[in-house]
């Protein structure tokens, strides 16, 4: 509730040429990830959330988003590196996928990134976790941001188990 | 969607509040109440039904309603009494309307002699005059003379004016008879609507001519050059000069009542005098109003003139009315003379008269019509969600509020206080958007029961009391199977056949009462049969013997009652189509139980079976006991919950399986540790934690195993699926007054086979 900001879609530099996007960048641990901006929501600080039973290791619970129950996927714990332990400075991104709004548990969000569509790499093969969520690989000030691929994050919300 | 359907879905929504309405009617009218206003509603929604039909193709539909509406039509003017044959034959035709109706929104085709019967029977009370009409109405057009205004008007092919030859009537009249002074100025003007209503001004007109000698003139003055013209304009209207003795205002407005709202009509009585000046006064003005015969080299002109000059010679043959209508004549007067001297001020004279000209009519009293809008339910949930959370924000602040506050910032305090009454009748107000009447289930209910009358050779007669009884919607909707099955049980097993209730000592007749009524915070609905009542011995052996309850176990006579209610029992000892098959009343239950109802049956032998439906009054707001487990909130309805004891004070036993159970009075309940279904750990000690008893469907009970009781409170529903999935044991989320969200425990849910505790 603190903090967050809603954006619209030319918020930012250069809206106007067509093969850039705008990453919003976050971390978790040292690792950069980003997600495109015109899905994100809202951004908050983490202010705990009601467990939800038999579910998933990384679904952190629902919180309440002005009314509406929001779940809320915790991002180290979908990458396989164990349970976030939040504290008042983690954020959680709301992002908006399809027809559902789902929140993601981060460290921090870092920046707001330029990137041309040309520069996204593909994921290498190797690694199922790795080519499952995330879309590709964009170069950023010498730095890695790996781009989530929503579908695969909301992809836990459709079925049982 | 297509524009196409869209027409569509509006026109079978229409058609299924028309049903519902032609259904009232029918039931008052069967009743005894054979006010003509009534017939009238009938014919109006049978007609509005029809005409849509027409305008979609609906063939069979249309020749259905259209045989209805004629018979109807003599059963109006008194050709055909309204016998109770009658009455029966339109109460199965309603029904029959309704499957074409449905047919034709499913898209599923009936039997071609599907209702012959029935067409069959409109045409022997209606004569076999019916079918002419029938063609008109459908594709074979018989054109009616208009003459159109044409001045300097090149567009004139655009109007309607064919000639028929084999109409002649339409225009070549002989000039009427003296004594005929007197006549009928009508005027309509279309507004568009009119016409996005699929109407035809043409079969007005027509109609109007079977009341006398019409003459028909089109003011196209309003007709913009062809390169401005708008297809879907309205640009003409037309006036009518209509001779006829016996015709009187209703007559006329008769004709256009199917247009009433969508067009200006102006039906005056005008004498020779009047209708002579402004004749003479169009002229003058030149106000492009030209005069019938004026072009055509036609026969009127004189007609008129006639009729003008013989103005006051009037032959009373209805003395009473002739002598109002003169006072009327010379009441209104003034407003056309006037205005016909003003020339083209036409359009205010067209405003002005029909106020006067409306105390003629005596007896058609409009009741002011309710205004109602019809706005997309998705947006009142919108507002009805947000009204929720206003009332949470609101409690929230109540709740910061110390005494510290309230002695420092009095204004604040008042504000809020304030704040919270507003809220409080806002929200009521929101509510009440959201209510309907419960007739809208309630009025398929009568035909069910003619439909069961007919296949059990019983005679049954369903009573509904307090149909206005206003609830919300989304119960409404799922109200409609509930009751089917319970009038299906009462019919099938309550009341008896007629010989056994006569030997009984009753009236052959059975009957169903169906009934609602608001009670504080609930909406009892009750289902009630004067029947024999339910045979407990057999019941208790039944479900005996088919393991329901076990051998050795004593019931009460209203738990014998209840297990009716038990899946898979039926006492019916044989299975009818109708019910007996054992599902049914369990649907019943779990239905009602999911909307946060309950059910009871009370039952006294030989005199009959009441089975009540405990509603509340809204979905949107649930009654909830809050409970902890794990230091996480969670909410039971309160609508389940039987009793809550301490686990100190309750005895546990342990089956076989390591399985917990709970004895209370008597009965071996299944526990379910909610900390460890929901895979969590607690460390209240097990003495100090609490058992909440909760009645699952069919009355089985369920102990549900928590760390604390917090309190009862109202929650708001939410949807845990809208962005996420539905979980085992879950029912919804809920907000709680500090903003964080609690879990709804599903009682039926966690009762299920261990499926889904293993899933995760």
């Amino acid at each position: 509730m603190q903090a967050f900001e809603q954006r619209d879609e030319n918020d930012g530099h250069d809206p106007a040429s067509g093969n850039t996007m705008q990453l919003i960048a976050f971390l978790i641990g040292e690792q950069v990830y980003g997600v495109e901006i015109t899905t994100v929501r809202e951004i908050r600080a983490w202010n705990g959330a009601t467990p939800l039973p038999n579910t998933q290791e990384y679904v952190r619970g629902v919180i309440n988003l002005r009314g509406t129950i929001v779940p809320i996927f915790d991002l180290r714990a979908r990458f396989g590196d164990g349970i976030t332990s939040p504290t008042k400075n983690h954020v959680v991104v709301v992002l908006s996928v399809g027809e559902k709004w789902v929140g993601i548990l981060v460290d921090a969000v870092s920046d707001i990134l330029s990137v041309s569509q040309s520069d996204v790499h593909g994921v290498p093969e190797g690694n199922n976790l790795d080519s499952e969520l995330l879309n590709g690989i964009v170069t950023h000030d010498n730095k890695m941001v790996g781009l989530i691929d929503l579908d695969a994050i909301v992809a836990g919300t459709n079925t049982e188990s | 969607m297509s524009e196409l359907d869209e027409f569509k879905a509006t026109y079978f929504d229409e058609c299924s509040e028309l049903l519902a309405e032609l259904e009232e009617q029918f039931i008052a009218i069967q009743e005894g109440d054979h006010d003509a206003d009534r017939l009238n509603a009938v014919f109006r929604a049978i007609h509005s039904i029809k005409g849509g039909a027409g305008a979609f193709g609906f063939e069979q539909l249309v020749e259905f309603a259209h045989s209805f509406e004629t018979m109807l039509d003599f059963v109006r003017d008194g050709r055909v009494e309204m016998s109770e044959e009658v009455v029966s034959l339109c109460i199965r035709s309603n029904d029959l309307v309704a499957d074409f109706v449905g047919a034709a929104r499913d898209g599923v085709e009936l039997a071609e002699d599907y209702g012959a019967e029935e067409l069959a029977a409109f045409k022997m009370y209606a004569g076999e005059e019916d079918d002419a009409p029938m063609e008109e109405f459908d594709i074979e057009f018989t054109p009616v003379m208009v003459q159109v205004g044409d001045d300097d008007q090149p567009e004139k092919p655009v109007s309607e004016t064919p000639c028929d030859e084999e109409r002649p009537d339409s225009f070549d009249t002989a000039p009427m008879e003296p004594g005929e002074g007197e006549h009928w100025y009508v005027k309509l003007t279309p507004f568009a609507r009119l016409y996005e209503r699929a109407n035809d001004p043409l079969l007005l007109f027509r109609e109007l001519m079977e009341l006398g000698d019409a003459r028909i003139k089109a003011n196209l003055t309003k007709m913009p050059p062809l390169g401005d013209f708008d297809p879907f304009g309205v640009y003409c209207n037309w006036e009518v000069t209509l001779a006829s003795q016996n015709t009187s205002e209703e007559d006329i407005r008769e004709v256009f009542e199917f247009v009433e709202g969508d067009c200006e009509l102006i039906v005056e009585r005008r004498n020779g005098q009047v209708a002579a000046e402004l004749e003479v006064a169009g002229q003058d003005a030149d106000n492009g109003v030209s005069e019938l015969g004026e072009q055509g080299n036609q026969t009127s002109v004189p007609a008129v003139d006639d009729q003008a000059a013989t103005g006051s010679g009037q032959s009373g043959e209805e003395e009473g009315k002739v002598v109002s209508f003169a006072d009327l004549a010379a009441e209104i007067e003034p407003a056309p003379t006037a205005d016909a001297q003003g020339g083209a001020g036409e359009k205010k004279a067209s405003a002005a008269p029909p106020e006067p000209a409306k105390k003629a009519s005596p007896a058609p009293a409009k009741t002011s019509a309710i205004q109602t809008i019809r706005v997309d339910l998705e947006k009142v949930d919108r507002v009805v969600n947000m009204v929720g959370e206003l009332v949470i924000t609101q409690s929230m602040l109540t709740q910061q509020m110390d005494d510290r506050l309230r002695a420092q910032y009095q204004e604040l305090v008042r504000g809020v206080e304030v704040l919270a009454q507003t809220t409080r009748g806002l929200q009521d107000a929101v509510m009440a958007i959201r209510a309907q009447p419960v007739k809208s289930v309630f009025s398929r209910m009568p035909r069910l029961v003619r439909e069961l009358n007919a296949k059990t050779g019983k005679k049954i007669r369903l009573e509904m009391v307090g149909e206005h009884t206003e609830i919300d919607k989304t119960i409404i909707e799922q109200l409609s199977d509930p009751l089917t099955h319970m009038i299906r049980n009462s019919a099938d097993h309550g009341i008896e056949q007629p010989e056994d209730r006569v030997e009984a000592g009753k009236p052959e007749e059975g009957i169903i009462q169906l009934s609602a009524e608001q009670s504080g915070g609930n909406i009892i609905i009750a289902v009630e049969d004067d029947g024999g009542g339910i045979n407990r011995e057999r019941v208790l052996n039944l479900a005996r013997e088919k393991g329901v309850v076990s051998a050795d176990q004593q019931l009460s006579d209203e738990q014998i009652d209840e297990l009716v209610f038990a899946p898979g029992f039926s006492t019916a000892s044989a299975v009818s189509d109708i019910s007996g098959r054992g599902v049914g009343m369990d649907v019943v239950i779990s239905n009602i139980k999911k909307i946060g109802g309950s059910v009871h049956v009370r039952s006294t032998p030989g005199k009959g079976t009441r089975m009540q439906l405990r509603l509340p009054l809204t979905l949107a707001v649930l009654d909830v006991m809050l409970v902890e487990v794990a230091g996480v909130p969670y909410v039971v309805p309160l609508s389940s919950i039987v009793e809550t004891l301490q686990c100190r004070r309750a005895e546990f036993g342990q089956g076989p399986s390591g399985r917990q159970v709970l004895q209370v009075r008597g009965e071996y309940v299944h526990v379910i540790d909610l900390a460890c279904r929901f895979g969590m750990t607690t460390e209240v000690p097990a003495k100090d934690r609490f058992v909440v008893l909760c009645e699952a469907e069919g009355g089985s009970k369920v102990a549900l195993m928590v760390d604390q009781i917090v309190g009862q409170q109202q929650v708001v529903i939410k949807s845990l699926e809208e962005n996420f999935r539905r979980i085992g044991g879950i029912a919804g989320g809920t907000i709680l007054g500090d903003g964080s969200v609690a879990l709804i425990v599903d009682v039926q849910g966690l009762k299920a086979p261990k499926e889904q505790q293993t899933a995760a």
